[in-house]
């Protein structure tokens, strides 16, 4: 296939069109990976948001709780149910907040995720069995407002309540005050910590996940700048080898022919190609060894005319009378027309 | 390639080889055709060895000078 000049433009095309291939097929992958990475990059950032916003509303509910528990010391009791009620709107967004986390954390941050969300409920729980203490110790009815349907309940909620109601159930309202005296033993700090560690191990996630976006782009631009200097190269290489195995035998051809031209019918040509140009060479030589035949003919023929035209001559120049002579003339004559004919016959 | 051909080319040669003159070697041609009886550039790759025309083309080329 190589050898002929149309194989090599073929073989050529298609060895090209596979680099591009190669090296389009290459970016794609790139590309793809950059993709996923910036998709991840970007479920992080909004996971991240949704660590943050819990603590706002933590917050808020500490607030509403800490309210309802001083209006039951100042005797307030209808003021302190309905800060009580307040406190329920926080309470079912921080639980759609942890719902979300839970749906969407990454391996990494899911049990993390999922445990932040218990300590939390325990110290929900803690704070409503505070204040529930606080009024029965004063003989108010304090009623807990209802969280369904809003809060979204799953076995972390329950697991944190119920972790809170063995553990402070039985408390009094002293008992449960001093809890929070000491950062080891308040259940807000408690569940603080976690949010914390949630929020940093968050970070940790999303700096790898920068580097390796980082790493994925760098690696992305390298393989589009080598990859294509690389392609151009070896397209550049294999054009210089095509148009070489081409124009080299075309300039042998070209100096053959001139040779030729020039009446150098004995030129042989060297290293003919077996391609086109191969037959082409084949078809100039052949052509010259016809001329130079053609040429030795006509050299026959004039040298036979002037030999034969001599000898007739020299015999009509000894003529005599009695035309002894003539038959030379004759035989000479029918020599020349014979030989002559030959020639005739010949082309 | 028939032996007349190949003694047909070798007299050809050996006639340009022997005469530089343009002049003396269309002669020497003519010469070798007259001597030959049949014209020697004609004789082709394809053609017969007719054992007549080799001794007679021998013949002539001998009378010239030229060793075949």
């Amino acid at each position: 296939m190589l050898r002929s000049i149309r194989g090599r433009l073929v073989a050529a095309v298609a060895v090209m069109a596979v680099l591009l291939g190669a090296l389009i097929y290459f970016q794609s992958m790139r590309l793809s990976e950059l993709d996923t990475t910036l998709n991840d990059l970007g479920h992080l950032q909004q996971f991240k948001s949704h660590v943050l916003i819990p603590q706002k509303d933590m917050n808020q509910f500490i607030a509403a709780m800490d309210n309802t528990v001083l209006l039951l010391e100042l005797g307030e009791t209808e003021r302190a149910q309905a800060s009580y009620e307040n406190s329920v709107d926080a309470e079912q967004d921080i639980s759609a907040e942890f719902a979300f986390l839970e749906e969407n954390g990454s391996d990494e941050l899911l049990a993390l995720a999922e445990q932040t969300h218990q300590k939390w409920e325990a110290a929900t729980e803690y704070m409503k069995i505070r204040a529930e203490t606080v009024a029965a110790e004063r003989g108010i009815t304090l009623v807990r407002p209802p969280t369904e349907p809003l809060k979204v309940e799953d076995e972390h909620t329950a697991a944190g309540a119920e972790y809170a109601r063995s553990q402070y159930g039985a408390m009094n309202a002293a008992e449960l005050e001093a809890l929070m005296e000491d950062d080891a033993t308040n259940p807000l700090e408690i569940a603080d910590v976690d949010v914390d560690a949630l929020e940093e191990a968050t970070d940790e996630v999303l700096a790898q996940e920068e580097a390796e976006g980082d790493s994925t782009l760098a690696a992305a631009s390298q393989t589009v700048i080598f990859g294509s200097a690389g392609v151009l190269v070896a397209i550049l290489a294999i054009g210089a080898l095509v148009t070489t195995s081409v124009s080299r035998p075309l300039g042998q051809l070209k100096k053959g022919a001139e040779e030729i031209a020039a009446g150098n019918l004995d030129y042989k040509f060297d290293n003919v190609p077996a391609d086109e140009v191969g037959v082409v060479v084949q078809t100039v030589e052949t052509m010259s060894i016809s001329l130079k035949s053609r040429i030795r003919t006509l050299e026959e023929v004039a040298g036979l005319v002037v030999i034969t035209s001599e000898e007739i001559r020299a015999a009509a120049e000894t003529l005599q009378p009695d035309g002894s002579a003539v038959d030379t003339i004759v035989k000479k004559s029918n020599e020349l027309k014979g030989l002559v004919g030959q020639v005739l016959k010949g082309d | 390639m028939g032996a007349l051909y190949d003694l047909s080319q070798r007299a050809m040669k050996g006639i340009e080889a022997r005469h530089a003159d343009p002049i003396e070697q269309i002669r020497a041609k003519g010469q070798l055709a007259v001597s030959a009886g049949f014209m020697v550039s004609l004789v082709s790759t394809g053609d017969q060895d007719d054992p007549e025309k080799i001794a007679s083309l021998r013949a002539a080329a001998e009378s010239m000078g030229i060793q075949l």
